[in-house]
């Protein structure tokens, strides 16, 4: 089970090679918002994603005086992705589908004896 | 550099050196980025991260298949721990001045503990010496004390403390309260 900052990194370079800064915005895009990875948190997940071969480091420049790094997902880093994708897809239908007409209603509390 | 950038290195500190050749140009350029304008400082969350991910990295460091794994991290982080522990209980003690406990203990704990506190602060961020320095210091102050032959260091919360009220001398900050002092001790 992939853990949802890992997940977004990965989602967000599914467009194409991205730099850290990129990352973050685009994570936070995909996610409404929901998932603002910070400075540490993005390079751990960067870090532990090369290591597994799912990310590789494209290309290096300096703009305006500072380090740019563009990453882009590997094959392998897909394939891991979508498995993931699908898992949690799955697990999601069990909810959204399940007919709503023959649910019991909400659990209340009954009502005390007066 | 502006501060921004001086307290972004500073952070990176948490890191390991090696680490931080490798990728601390790029760490700032995103803080840099990340950072609303007109801030001295990163936002709490990167800060808390950045220390986290130090911690992780360090942590991580020489990594290998369980057959070789190295001893060297879990040592040191014991160590750490057992002497931030009882420095940490020194404070406590030292902190609750009472009338039955004499000067030494209470200007003991107050000066050394927070010493060795920083001490381990400064060998998690890579000085070395400081723990042999800070090792030393302990069993010095735990040994040098006769009457704490007995307990040692290690149960500074069960420690026995004096009870002789010849032994007993305020510190300096009660005796100026004239009025304080000269109450006897319901105690003694």
């Amino acid at each position: 089970m992939m853990r949802e900052p890992t997940y977004f990194v990965l989602a967000s370079l599914l467009q194409g090679p991205l730099h850290g800064y990129a990352i973050v915005k685009r994570a936070s895009e995909l996610s409404g918002g929901r998932v603002r990875l910070s400075a540490g948190t993005l390079y751990t997940a960067l870090d532990r994603l090369t290591a597994e071969g799912y990310v590789r480091l494209i290309s290096e420049q300096v703009v305006a005086g500072r380090l740019r790094r563009s990453y882009g997902i590997t094959d392998e880093g897909s394939a891991v992705l979508s498995a993931q994708a699908q898992q949690m897809a799955e697990a999601a239908r069990i909810v959204t589908e399940s007919d709503l007409q023959q649910r019991p209603g909400p659990l209340t509390r009954k009502a005390r004896p007066a | 550099m502006t501060k921004l950038e001086r307290h972004c290195r500073l952070l990176l500190k948490a890191y390991p050196a090696a680490y931080r050749r490798e990728r601390a140009e790029e760490i700032v350029g995103l803080l840099l980025d990340v950072t609303p304008e007109g801030r001295n400082w990163p936002t709490g969350r990167d800060v808390r991260g950045l220390l986290a991910g130090g911690i992780r990295a360090r942590a991580a460091i020489g990594q290998r298949p369980f057959s070789t794994v190295s001893y060297r991290t879990p040592v040191l982080v014991g160590i750490a721990t057992f002497l931030a522990t009882d420095a940490v209980a020194d404070l406590r003690q030292s902190a609750r001045f009472d009338y039955r406990m004499s000067w030494y203990w209470h200007w003991q704990g107050l000066i050394t503990a927070p010493l060795i506190l920083a001490a381990v602060v400064l060998a998690w961020l890579g000085c070395k010496r400081v723990y042999v320095f800070a090792a030393a210091w302990d069993a010095a102050v735990s040994l040098g004390y006769p009457r704490s032959w007995s307990a040692g260091s290690m149960t500074s919360l069960t420690r026995k403390r004096p009870l002789v009220q010849s032994q007993y001398r305020p510190p300096s900050f009660t005796r100026s309260a004239g009025h304080l002092s000269r109450q006897r001790s319901p105690v003694c």
